[in-house]
């Protein structure tokens, strides 16, 4: 029975060193997968911070959470001041209500929770 | 075929007829087995070495094949359910998590245990108390998931009769026809 109980706990120690073994190569590729990420987000964030087109990106509530900087220049105003605003705020044109009313934001498709406003400056549709 | 499921496996038989019994069908598989390290649970492991250390439990307890994989199938069911406690919670009739079976528990399987291969189902309701369950996989573990049905049974105290149709010998596919009594509780049992 001794000899059952100890092939048992050999066994079980040898998992854990697997165990364990697993977990660092885990996180090994966990880190590399993450720098990937962020290196395709630093990629993605300079193309959209050098377009010549202004880009603003709201939450579903229409408060800003990203503006690119052409559109801080077409707006007067550092991107940091416009962040958290309420988009009418920010963008008080007729155009922008009228399509935020007309957005039915609601009969979007469950996985889609993006909606284009392209706008000229002064509200008409691009 | 997956660690947890070899480690699953050990449990049973050591629970069922004792760890020297475990034991002497680990040695006596060992030959045959191309692992040589333990089993771990999120590991993934040849068919083959579960299928040798199978027989040489059937060699050891006498168990038949078709029987001993429906008692280890219904020996899973509340043990791979634990895993899943909050989700299994959500549904008071079998029929409704066994329809989930394909689309969200396996989708789930496949997230967690990578290179996991669980069968798939397709489904036909033919009406409210029946359920038919098209099983298809290569490893054609058709009394092992007979089984694991009959633990979820027991799970939702609700009988569940099952008649097994094999449609694809070599596809490895498989018709289960269920048909749901009233739960225990209802019956006061």
């Amino acid at each position: 029975m001794n000899f059952v109980i100890e092939k048992k706990y050999e066994r079980a120690h040898r998992k854990v060193s697997l165990l364990e073994k697993m977990i660092e190569d885990k996180t090994r590729e966990l880190y590399l997968e993450h720098q990937k990420v962020e290196k395709s987000n630093q990629y993605l964030s300079r193309i959209l911070q050098s377009m010549a087109g202004g880009v603003i990106v709201t939450d579903h509530t229409f408060t800003v959470v990203l503006v690119n900087g052409a559109a801080a220049i077409i707006l007067g105003e550092e991107s940091e001041n416009l962040l958290g605003s309420e988009l009418l705020d920010v963008f008080p044109v007729d155009g922008i209500a009228q399509a935020i009313e007309e957005r039915a934001y609601h009969d979007l498709p469950s996985e889609q929770t993006e909606l284009v406003l392209a706008r000229n400056p002064d509200g008409r549709p691009i | 075929m997956k660690g947890e499921i070899f480690n699953l496996f050990e449990c049973f038989i050591s629970e069922s007829f004792g760890d020297e019994t475990f034991e002497s069908i680990l040695d006596s598989a060992q030959p045959e087995l191309s692992t040589q390290e333990p089993f771990i649970g999120p590991g993934t492991y040849p068919d083959q070495d579960f299928f040798s250390i199978v027989k040489a439990a059937i060699n050891h307890t006498g168990l038949p094949l078709e029987k001993a994989a429906f008692l280890f199938g219904k020996y899973c069911f509340p043990h791979l359910g634990r895993k899943i406690p909050g989700y299994l919670n959500q549904f008071s009739h079998p029929k409704d998590f066994l329809l989930t079976l394909d689309k969200v528990i396996h989708v789930e399987v496949r997230k967690v245990f990578k290179n996991a291969e669980p069968p798939e189902f397709s489904y036909e309701d033919p009406g409210p108390n029946e359920l038919i369950m098209i099983y298809r996989s290569k490893r054609k573990l058709y009394a092992f998931a007979e089984g694991l049905i009959q633990g979820v049974a027991e799970h939702f105290q609700t009988s569940i009769t099952i008649q097994r149709t094999i449609i694809d010998m070599e596809e490895g596919q498989c018709i289960f026809h269920l048909k749901f009594g009233t739960s225990n509780e209802e019956d006061g049992v």
